[in-house]
């Protein structure tokens, strides 16, 4: 089939030159909020540029940090603990 | 006559006549959704077929924005399923409860009144229970047991709700109930338990993963939106549901993180995207009501596509685990494209479907001022992308290379069924208008597309991944089971009833050792003759009861055998009535 | 003093000369069959049975007979239909089960037509003597019938069980109504509310005497606590019996109570509210929490048919007109699919072999399917589930008692029937899912028992789906209240 092969093709590329894209994309986006026209904040913080880059970036390991956390703490069970 | 075309029937009549086809299965499995979906466009708006029944206003169909909302998604995840389950096309059972779930569901979206839509939940209940024992392995049994029981309270407690509701009210009518009064709040306890709300939602992380591949695809998109219909009519702007929306899709996240299967992970999603339905239904406002039903459209169609391209990975590999899976790309990239299409739709990437109506909610709690509620919004977005946008796809197509034999990609029509939810979820994503156009509240003041929403949204969703790089030691999949509140009714339940059964055991022999004490006094005390008649008589009783006891052979719970306890036990509560009357009561 | 004969209103007790007359031809019939063609007793049993009904049908104006001791109502009409139905229907069950016991002769019947007759005469009682005569032609009988099987140990210990406890009861009873008369000079129900509404003098022994009564038909209804012999001697008993026994017995007992009780709310000028209402949450919840570790069907039956006697209990703590159509409803439906399940149970039975333990039940999906699907459409029903009858039936008793203000109740009754659910799904969770131990060939079905089972089966589903006709009859039945 020919649309799995250019699939694999552009996954190919993405291997080589995905990781420069990714961060310049980041860059960009951050310096690029300084210009965006923004309506009043829901709160202090709110309507600073790179404001949601920071709140998804904390959010990411906020998540991860509770969720093992309960983890280890009591919620893993082995397999078979309802058997 | 057009007043009762109502699409439902076409698939009750559908999974009736589905046994008298078995040549053309396939285009019958497909025309099916096809008239329903003429039926919903003919079928005009106002309340069709009303009658009295036993004193009560039954109305069969009500057709509004709200119901034909929902309707026509419905309709729409239906055709999908059917074309994704084409390849098992004569599996007639299978097909029969799917089309009665469906459409079981179009009735209660069309029921005008809580009878009938009791009715047809309980039909969906028991059909959706065929969707996952059918898969017919015995953890399938098990998690369909509990699935169905679960469902049964929440249907308890509907019947009880609408009894006492429409005993206060006078009125069986389904519209705004409001949680004033016991019935409504019964009522809104069942249709919590079918949406999933926490501590209510373990049924759904237990039974999902466990049905069959195309159960699964249709299991995703009815029970929960149905629920979510029925909250956003019934229930609008109660407070509660805002904070347990938010709390849920917080709840969703953090346990799909911790997820091995697949479809499970998903499954922990779908509760979490609920979860914003379920708070838009709460917060009630325009904004927030039209959102619920945006996101309840879109999230059906994202949802399907995922629950789809998962399924096609286990039914080419045969493997559920993430730490089974790794490096499937190869063999399977059309899937794999097209699954991501749905997680970038359920992340809320801008251009996908999951933008223009999540954002409506977001937007919703930010103008009611509700900063809490928003930023949890927020943080389970980021979460959304994290597992299903990375950690799933990551650990499931690529990570490493493939460890077993070659597999091929998923059969066509799976992908079909797959490039026709993504081209939804694209479409939608482009052009809102249509979908906006049939919201229940009009006219929708609503602009997703602005420079601050697209900016935000993409520095969200990108730092996501840049912590997702970060993290990603931190991520690996581990077998095991996470506890949640199943654990209360799969394990807790056998510790209450041991209790209960000790409990009565304990009564039983003190009962015992009370009548025995009080009769040794009475011998004691009047060892006369007056009193051998009664022993003899007494004695001979008791040895018959022992006599009985030896000879039967089952245990006797809670019961001793012998007639001295039976006895005893009357005149002990005879004792206590009379002396309820005598000296406590008038 | 002049004795007035009252005038003999035959007409009103048609039912109950034509029911034992046919018992006393069955006594005489059995002589010429000696022990054989039992089909024979059952025949002339069934027509028995149709022209009592008959009978009852053409009962005429509501009225009260012989000075007052009988009343010939609507009310008594309804309830006497259904204890036609339900002895047809255990006729229907009792050949094949009775055949394979060798127990199939016309004493059974008679026995069995004797206690119709002394369920219709409760039934019909306005007075304690006609009330005692009834409820003693109906345990009588019962006795004997328990421990129908002589040659099973089994049977025997219902039976004499049954008998010693059921005796203490009725000394209870007696005890009660001597004290009652005592108190008040009247044996009728109106004489001693009039009598009790006038004075206190006596308040002691009417109490006394008003609770003993309370004792002796809460054991005959088997309201805990006064329940414990159930399930013992339903186990015991025949499978017939044990049908007869948890279906009819316990609406005539209803029927009182709903005279005693509910006619005349101010009965004794006691609150009986409180402890009906106590007794209805106690049995319900004993009932259902007892049977959930159940292994016997049986055993589980007995303790879910406690658990339906505190759900009707529940529409009698109503007591109002409402409530008691639906209470007569519910033991309509209650009737028609507990027989009917008993009658499955009956069927699934063999030859020297009880077979009511659930595993027993175990992939009766496969080898007979239509026999499951029965079985589930009873079980449904049991557990109230719509669009049975059992769900209406339930439905319209709840709403009478949420009508009445008795929410907690009506909350204690949906828990219980959520409990229930459970241990009724556990049939069809053996019949469809598990595999059975050992390979039998599938039950072979007996004509009169697929009769039977048909029947019922129609009847839950016609009473579930169009439920109003017979909750209006009921409704015209209860205006004489």
């Amino acid at each position: 089939m020919k649309s799995d092969k250019l699939i694999l093709s552009v996954l190919e590329w993405l291997e080589v030159r995905g990781l420069k894209l990714f961060f310049a994309v980041l860059v960009l986006l951050v310096a690029g909020d300084v210009f965006v026209p923004k309506e009043e904040g829901a709160f202090p913080g709110h309507t600073w540029a790179g404001f949601y880059a920071f709140f998804g970036f904390a959010a990411s390991l906020l998540i991860t940090a509770v969720a093992k956390g309960l983890s280890k703490l009591f919620i893993h069970k082995e397999e078979d603990y309802y058997d | 006559m057009i007043d009762y075309l109502n699409p439902a029937w076409v698939y009750l009549l559908g999974a009736l006549g589905m046994p008298l086809v078995k040549k053309q299965r396939a285009a019958y499995l497909l025309a099916v959704p096809v008239v329903a979906g003429l039926f919903w466009l003919l079928l005009p708006m106002g309340n069709h077929l009303s009658f009295d029944f036993m004193g009560r206003q039954i109305t069969m169909i009500r057709a509004d924005a709200l119901s034909r909302l929902f309707g026509l998604v419905f309709i729409l995840a239906s055709f999908a399923g059917a074309l994704y389950g084409l390849h098992e096309k004569h599996r007639t059972n299978l097909w029969m409860a799917a089309f009665f779930y469906v459409g079981g569901s179009l009735s209660v979206v069309y029921a005008g009144d809580l009878i009938t839509l009791f009715i047809f939940s309980e039909l969906m209940a028991f059909s959706s229970l065929c969707l996952i024992i059918f898969e017919g392995s015995d953890k399938a049994l098990k998690a369909g047991f509990r699935y169905i029981l679960v469902h049964i309270f929440a249907g308890v407690c509907m019947v009880g709700g609408i009894a006492i509701h429409a005993v206060k009210t006078g009125s069986i009518a389904f519209d705004g109930l409001g949680v004033s009064d016991l019935g409504g709040q019964l009522i809104l306890v069942g249709f919590m338990v079918n949406a999933a709300v926490p501590p209510l939602s373990a049924w759904l992380s237990d039974a999902y993963p466990e049905a069959t591949i195309v159960g699964a695809v249709f299991l995703s998109a009815f029970t929960t939106k149905t629920a979510v219909y029925c909250l956003m009519r019934g229930f609008a702007g109660v407070e509660l549901l805002a904070w347990m929306g938010a709390i849920m899709t917080l709840y969703g996240v953090g346990y799909a993180m911790l997820e091995n299967d697949i479809r499970r992970l998903l499954s922990f999603h779908i509760i979490s995207q609920v979860g914003y339905m379920v708070a838009g239904a709460g917060m009630g406002s325009h904004l927030a009501v039209n959102g619920a039903g945006a996101h309840a459209f879109t999230h059906i169609l994202y949802k399907g596509l995922l629950f789809m391209g998962a399924g096609a990975v286990i039914h080419s590999t045969g493997l559920r685990k993430q730490t089974d899976l790794g490096g499937v790309y190869k063999f399977m990239p059309i899937t794999m494209t097209l699954y991501m299409i749905g997680a970038f739709s359920i992340s809320a990437f801008p251009l996908f479907s999951g933008f223009v109506s999540k954002s409506m909610i977001v937007a919703a709690a930010e103008h009611q001022h509700l900063t809490a509620i928003y930023l949890m919004l927020n943080i389970a977005s980021a979460g959304t992308f994290l597992s299903v946008g990375l950690k799933l796809p990551y650990y499931t197509f690529f990570h490493r290379e493939w460890r077993g034999e070659p597999v091929k990609e998923a059969p066509s029509n799976m992908l079909a069924a797959m490039v026709f939810m993504s081209v939804l979820c694209i479409g939608i994503g482009v052009f809102p208008g249509p979908l906006y156009a049939l919201l229940p509240n009009h006219p929708v003041h609503f602009e997703s597309y602005t420079p601050w929403h697209v900016v935000g949204s993409l520095q969200l969703l990108l730092f996501t991944g840049l912590g997702f790089f970060v993290l990603l030691r931190f991520l690996t999949p581990h077998t095991g089971v996470s506890l949640d509140t199943e654990w209360f009714y799969r394990k807790g339940f056998y510790y209450v009833g041991r209790q209960i059964t000790s409990a009565v055991y304990y009564l039983d022999t003190v009962m015992n050792t009370l009548y025995l004490s009080g009769f040794a006094a009475v011998k004691r005390i009047s060892k006369s003759g007056r009193w051998t008649d009664v022993n003899v008589v007494d004695g001979a009783v008791n040895e018959v009861g022992r006599f009985f006891k030896r000879t039967s052979e089952d245990a006797r719970r809670m019961q001793s055998g012998l007639l001295r306890g039976y006895a005893f036990t009357m005149v002990v509560a005879f004792v206590l009535i009379a002396g309820y009357y005598l000296f406590g009561g008038r | 003093m002049p004795i007035t004969i009252p005038p003999i209103d035959l007409l009103a007790v048609a039912p109950e000369i034509a029911v034992s007359g046919f018992a006393c031809l069955l006594l005489m019939t059995a002589v010429f069959l000696k022990g054989k063609g039992g089909w024979v007793n059952a025949c002339v049993a069934l027509v028995g049975l149709a022209v009592a009904g008959w009978f009852a049908l053409c009962q005429g104006a509501p009225r009260s007979a012989y000075s007052g001791m009988y009343a010939a109502d609507g009310f008594t009409q309804f309830f006497k239909i259904i204890f036609l139905l339900g002895t047809g229907l255990v006729v229907l069950v009792s050949v094949k089960y009775n055949e394979e016991e060798n127990m199939n002769n016309g004493e059974y019947y008679a026995l069995l037509l004797f206690s119709t007759a002394g369920m219709m005469l409760m039934a019909a009682a306005s007075d304690m003597m006609t009330l005692f005569l009834g409820l003693e032609l109906l345990s009588i009988s019962l006795y004997v019938l328990a421990g129908y099987a002589r040659n099973r140990p089994g049977s025997n210990e219902a039976a004499l069980k049954y008998f010693l406890l059921g005796g203490f009861a009725v000394g209870f009873l007696l005890y009660g109504m001597a004290m009652i008369y005592g108190a008040t000079g009247h044996t009728d129900f109106a004489g001693i509310g009039r009598e009790a509404a006038r004075g206190a003098d006596n308040r002691l022994y009417l109490v006394v005497g008003a609770v003993m009564l309370l004792t002796g038909l809460g054991f005959k209804v088997a309201a805990v606590p006064f329940h414990q012999w159930t399930p013992d001697v339903y186990e015991g008993a025949p499978i017939p019996v044990t049908a007869f026994m948890s279906a009819g017995p316990k609406a005539a007992v209803l029927a009182v109570m709903i005279r005693v009780y509910a006619q005349s709310v101010s009965f004794m000028h006691v609150d009986w509210l409180v402890w009906l209402s106590v007794l209805a949450v106690m049995t319900m919840t004993v009932g259902n929490v007892a049977a959930l570790v159940q292994s016997d069907a049986k055993r589980m039956l007995a303790f879910s048919s406690i658990s339906h006697a505190g759900y009707a209990m529940v529409g009698l703590a109503a007591a109002t007109r409402e409530a008691v159509a639906s209470v007569a409803v519910y033991m309509l439906v209650y009737t028609l699919m507990n027989i009917a399940v008993f009658g499955i149970l009956a069927l699934v039975a063999r030859k020297n072999e009880q077979r009511t333990k659930m595993r027993d039940f175990a992939g009766l999906a496969r080898s007979n399917p239509v026999l499951a699907v029965s079985m589930t459409i009873l079980v449904f029903s049991l557990a109230g589930i719509p669009p049975m009858a059992g769900f209406m039936a339930k439905f319209y008793v709840l709403m009478a008692a949420v009508k009445a203000g008795l929410y907690w109740l009506v909350l204690a009754a949906v828990l219980n029937s959520a409990v229930g659910i459970y241990y009724y799904l556990r049939f069809t969770v053996h019949m469809y899912m598990d595999e059975p131990e050992e390979k039998l060939p599938p039950v072979k079905a007996s004509p009169a028992l697929v009769v039977a089972i048909a029947l019922s089966i129609i009847g839950v589903l016609l009473i579930g789906v169009v439920p109003s006709a017979y909750l209006e009859m009921a409704g015209r039945a209860v205006v004489s209240f």
